[in-house]
């Protein structure tokens, strides 16, 4: 499902150029869970980003589904992303002013659903993510846990077939933590493919496969479930 | 999609009620303003526009050029406008005139009604101007002697709720008129409004019908009319003006060389009349230029409050920024981002309109009462202008919302996310704070010098005393007769300390005759040069400064017949210089080469203003009167002025029983001069304040977002050692400095714009360098008062507080 040839992102300032991608090939099947691990400022994130069309790289060539992407406009890039990618954030970037019902909604605008279609899916999510009693509330009147649960089911509402998840447990307790590793999972089981960048290990054994960073060069992977298309 | 708009729209609004209100009240209040002042230019575009066939309506206008001065009158000559009929019959369809009515004393019954708009006019009015007829009939309103029509509420004074057609309404010329019409009350929008017009034939009975119909060349010399013509439908006015030299030639050479004089056509559109006519004779009238400033003030205010807008708008958009970095991440194309800015913009902008409407119904009586006008704010009626409002909030909603629309929209999602973007260094809003504070200091500087420009004129020593003097006009013919015991019955009073008459009152205008006057080689020339007949008391009672020669002596009856005083102008002009006292000047050079008085001057008096301060000192005689004059001013003592009244009124009873009584303090008959000028610093006053007040608003959302945005710097600042004040110097420096700077953009503009409104008048102050120091010092202040008011609660901020949050 995506494959990258030796993919570089380099960021320049008028004085610093910093290497944050530097020749980086992966390959991740469809149906697969990724977690990428690394030190802070390793390039984790700036891999989330190139792999979800939110950036494109400086060099090298990106295939999502067999296209060459890596050179898309940002038309091309919000297009292909908005109905094949969702995202999950460590600080569950959710719209204050809208409720959860509307922010679970909002990606569904976007892809011109009917109104009744949208109704039935956002209600048939957060259903399933045990949010539907909150629907009407703001995000500010929702625990970290209900708030990252609702930020899956964003992520979710459209059905992608990719899931990429920055830290999705960064700012959680443990017990949410393992939550909403479940819910990753239940989605993977389902074959949504799923890259998750985290720091810490214990959650990092849900993926089938790790791969650690280091200074913008992938230095290991590690196999850790067997995975079959 | 458009749902999801507005929600997010009212959300945020309700959410940050703070920065929603100064937004939306800032643009509001100049919403408001804009409206209201554009009422009142659209009025004053829309004078005489009432009438159907205005456009082929003319005004005409007299120049006259008399030796080599010009002279310039509204009033024309009584057959000016037959005679244009006549020899034009392919350009003027008709014509109408209106002639004041002196003496309009009405009197039904035991009911006595003085009325000062009261004119004869020919009958062509009726299907010249349009003028609703509510009842008698259009067609023979006018047509015969003795008939009148009266405006609505004119008849309802007279008359109550009878029916005034048919009845006779007796005058004090000792005739009555009948009334033949009652006509809807004359817009205020026109230039020439009246209560009653008689019809212009009744004068054929006092002329005789000789001189009413006389088109000889004398009588084309002598103005006391306003004449209109009504081009035909296929007319043009340029040859009218063209045929003008011959028209000359054969109506008023004649009489024009034998007194050396030239008298040459001016027409006026009638739209144009009100606003851009400045003749002698003239009606009240409008001024264009000040069309123009109260153009650009309102424009000053709208522009301030759409900044503000903006300001605020850009300011609290970088907040949003995370927002559309995730709007952007679940799929929104920046079209999407551009039409949901733009929208929540454009909502807030009509909130905004909403609210200036509910304002400007509410505050249209207390601008009117500013602006001395009967404005009203009817949207269907009104609804050029109210689309023209809707669509300045438009673009002002368009172009507040495109900075988000089209800034925000750019951002790159991962950046904005990472919270790397969203803080500008709002260059762009401390440009438009510099703008907005240089229009706050020149409508500041303006409102300072209108004001000292208005107690110039107040206060500047017009060489004369006008401090306690009341005016009489005395119109009662007994009272007349008997004026030297009435004068002396009022001076019985201890109250009243002198009383002398006159044929005019300064600042209501004089007469000019051709004088003769001897010039230095001995011969004789002549010049047209103002007059005034006084009696003897008057030059003491008005406290003019004789210089040279002598006062009117009572007991030299030679002085009536031979004497004359002169002003330093008149001195000057004549070139008799430092030496006028015993040179020759004969007033009123008639045709033959004779004078109607030949006098010789015994005094100069000091210049003094005897028109407004607009006008320079003209030359002027003052001659000694035989006959009685009406005006009679009065010097009182100071005190006890309601008692002194009080028995001027008996008296007046007594000897002018006829009309009621009535009378002028001549300072504040004198002010009445600068309406136009009082109003304008009215209006100044008032809207700088609302400026300022805007501008501040704007200014106080921008402190406490910097102070927001720099909680943290503020917080180490603290824990580093920074003191209070400190922080204040850091919140408060850089925004005073661009208040500083907006004096260099405000200073030249001031100047220009008040040194050219100066030239208006003759007499002015000088610009002063405080009153432009005063408005930045002043602007500054109430800067930093609105900056601190906010930076102090941010200094004043437990840095554990912000430092925890970060």
């Amino acid at each position: 499902m995506i494959k990258t040839n030796n993919l570089t992102k380099i960021y320049r300032t008028d004085e610093v150029e910093t290497v944050a991608l530097n020749n980086v090939n992966v390959e991740v099947a469809k149906g697969e869970f990724v977690a990428i691990m690394g030190p802070s400022g390793c390039g984790k994130s700036t891999l989330l980003n190139v792999i979800g069309l939110l950036d494109n790289p400086t060099g090298g060539e990106y295939h999502f589904n067999a296209q060459e992407v890596s050179k898309y406009t940002e038309r091309m890039r919000t297009n292909l992303r908005k109905s094949n990618i969702g995202f999950i954030f460590q600080s569950f970037n959710l719209i204050d002013e809208l409720t959860v019902y509307e922010n679970v909604e909002l990606p569904l605008l976007y892809i011109k659903m009917s109104s009744a279609e949208r109704k039935k899916r956002v209600n048939e999510i957060l259903d399933r993510m045990k949010i539907a009693h909150r629907a009407k509330h703001f995000p500010q009147q929702l625990s970290g846990g209900q708030q990252q649960r609702v930020a899956v089911a964003r992520a979710v509402v459209t059905k992608p077939k990719l899931i990429l998840a920055d830290e999705p447990t960064g700012n959680l307790d443990s017990a949410n933590g393992e939550e909403v590793m479940d819910m990753l999972t239940q989605l993977n089981e389902e074959e949504t493919t799923i890259i998750m960048v985290t720091h810490s290990p214990s959650f990092a054994e849900y993926a089938h496969r790790i791969i650690q960073l280091f200074d913008g060069h992938i230095v290991t992977e590690n196999i850790k479930k067997e995975f079959h298309l | 999609m458009f749902k999801n708009y507005l929600k997010v729209a009212v959300r945020n609004l309700l959410r940050k009620k703070f920065y929603s209100t100064i937004n939306i009240l800032g643009l509001a209040i100049g919403l408001t303003c804009t409206i209201l002042i554009g009422l009142f230019v659209q009025n004053e575009l829309s004078f005489d526009k009432h009438h159907e066939n205005y456009e082929r309506i003319y005004r005409l206008e007299s120049h006259f050029t008399i030796q080599e001065s010009d002279d310039f009158f509204a009033a024309t000559a009584f057959p000016l406008g037959p005679a244009l009929k006549l020899e034009f019959p392919q350009d003027v369809e008709e014509f109408c005139r209106f002639m004041p009515m002196d003496n309009n004393i009405f009197q039904i019954d035991d009911k006595k009604i003085f009325e000062d708009n009261v004119y004869y006019a020919d009958s062509t009015l009726t299907s010249f101007f349009t003028h609703k007829f509510i009842s008698g009939s259009p067609d023979e309103a006018l047509n015969d002697p003795n008939e009148m029509i009266l405006t609505e509420s004119f008849a309802k004074r007279i008359f109550g709720d009878k029916d005034p057609i048919g009845k006779v309404l007796n005058t004090g010329y000792g005739f009555g008129f009948t009334i033949t019409g009652v006509i809807e009350d004359v817009p205020y929008d026109s230039h020439l409004r009246f209560e009653a017009v008689g019809s212009m034939i009744t004068l054929e009975n006092f002329f005789g019908k000789e001189r009413y119909h006389s088109m000889e060349s004398g009588s084309f010399w002598n103005i006391s009319i306003f004449s209109y013509i009504m081009l035909t439908k296929t007319g043009n006015i340029q040859n009218v003006l063209d045929g003008y030299p011959a028209f000359n030639e054969k109506y008023l050479k004649p009489v024009g060389e034998q007194i050396n004089s030239k008298f040459q056509l001016m027409v006026q559109p009638l739209a144009d009349v009100h606003l851009h006519s400045d003749l002698g004779y003239d009606l009240p009238t409008g001024n264009i230029a000040y069309v123009h400033i109260f153009s650009i003030v309102a424009l000053f205010l709208l522009l301030i409050g759409c900044i503000n807008y903006m300001n605020m708008a850009t300011a609290q958009s970088a907040n949003r920024s995370t927002e559309v970095g995730i709007r952007k991440v679940v799929g929104a194309q920046k079209s999407y981002l551009r039409s949901q800015f733009l929208m929540e913009s454009l909502i807030l902008t009509f909130l905004a309109l909403l609210l200036a409407l509910i304002a400007t119904e509410l505050f249209l009586p207390a601008f009117n009462e500013i602006v001395d006008r009967h404005l009203s704010f009817n949207i269907a009626e009104n609804l050029n202008f109210f689309l023209g409002i809707a669509g300045i909030t438009l673009i002002v909603g368009f172009v507040a919302g495109s900075y988000p629309a089209f800034y925000l929209s750019s951002f790159i999602p991962v950046e904005v996310l990472k919270g790397k973007m969203g803080k500008s260094k709002g260059t762009l809003r401390k440009i438009l704070v510099l703008l907005q504070f240089s229009i706050s200091i020149i409508m500041i500087v303006g409102t300072f010098t209108v004001i000292q420009q208005l107690n110039f004129l107040r206060d500047k020593d017009l060489g004369f005393d006008k401090e306690n003097v009341v005016v009489l006009t005395v119109r009662d013919t007994t009272g007349v007769k008997n004026l030297e015991a009435f004068q002396d019955e009022l001076l019985k009073h201890s109250q009243i300390l002198k009383a002398g008459t006159s044929s005019s009152i300064p600042g209501k205008g004089v007469g000019i005759l051709v004088q003769r006057y001897e010039t230095l080689d001995g011969s004789m020339a002549e010049k047209g040069i103002n007059f005034v007949f006084i009696d003897n008391d008057y030059i003491d009672v008005m406290d003019m400064k004789i210089i040279k020669g002598r006062n009117y002596d009572p007991e030299l009856t030679t002085d009536l017949e031979e004497s004359i005083i002169i002003n330093q102008a008149c001195a000057n002009v004549l070139g008799w210089g430092d030496d006028p006292i015993g040179k020759k000047l004969g007033f009123g050079a008639n045709l033959d080469g004779t004078s109607t008085r030949d006098t010789r001057v015994i005094g100069v008096v000091k210049d003094f203003h005897y028109n407004s301060l607009h006008n320079k000192i003209d030359p002027i005689v003052i001659l000694l009167s035989d006959r009685p004059l009406r005006n009679i001013s009065l010097r009182i003592r100071q005190e006890n002025i309601e008692k002194t009244l009080k028995y001027i009124e008996e008296k007046w009873n007594e000897f002018c029983p006829t009309f009621p009584f009535d009378y002028i303090f001549l300072d504040e008959s004198l002010n009445e001069q600068y309406i136009a000028e009082q109003k304008i610093g009215r209006v100044f006053t008032y809207f700088s304040i609302m400026c300022i007040f805007i501008a501040c608003l704007g200014l106080f959302g921008l402190a406490s977002y910097t102070a927001e945005q720099r909680t943290k710097e503020i917080s180490i600042r603290k824990v580093m050692g920074a003191s209070v004040l400190n922080i204040v110097f850091i919140l408060s420096k850089e925004f005073s400095l661009w208040v500083i700077l907006a004096n260099i953009i405000a200073w030249p503009l001031a100047y220009l714009a008040l040194k050219k409104w100066l030239e208006n008048f003759a007499y002015s102050v000088d610009l002063s360098f405080f009153a432009f120091l005063g408005a930045g010092v002043l602007a500054l202040i109430i800067a930093l008062i609105t900056i601190n008011f906010r930076s102090i609660k941010a200094a004043l901020t437990n840095p554990a507080e912000a430092l925890k949050y970060e």
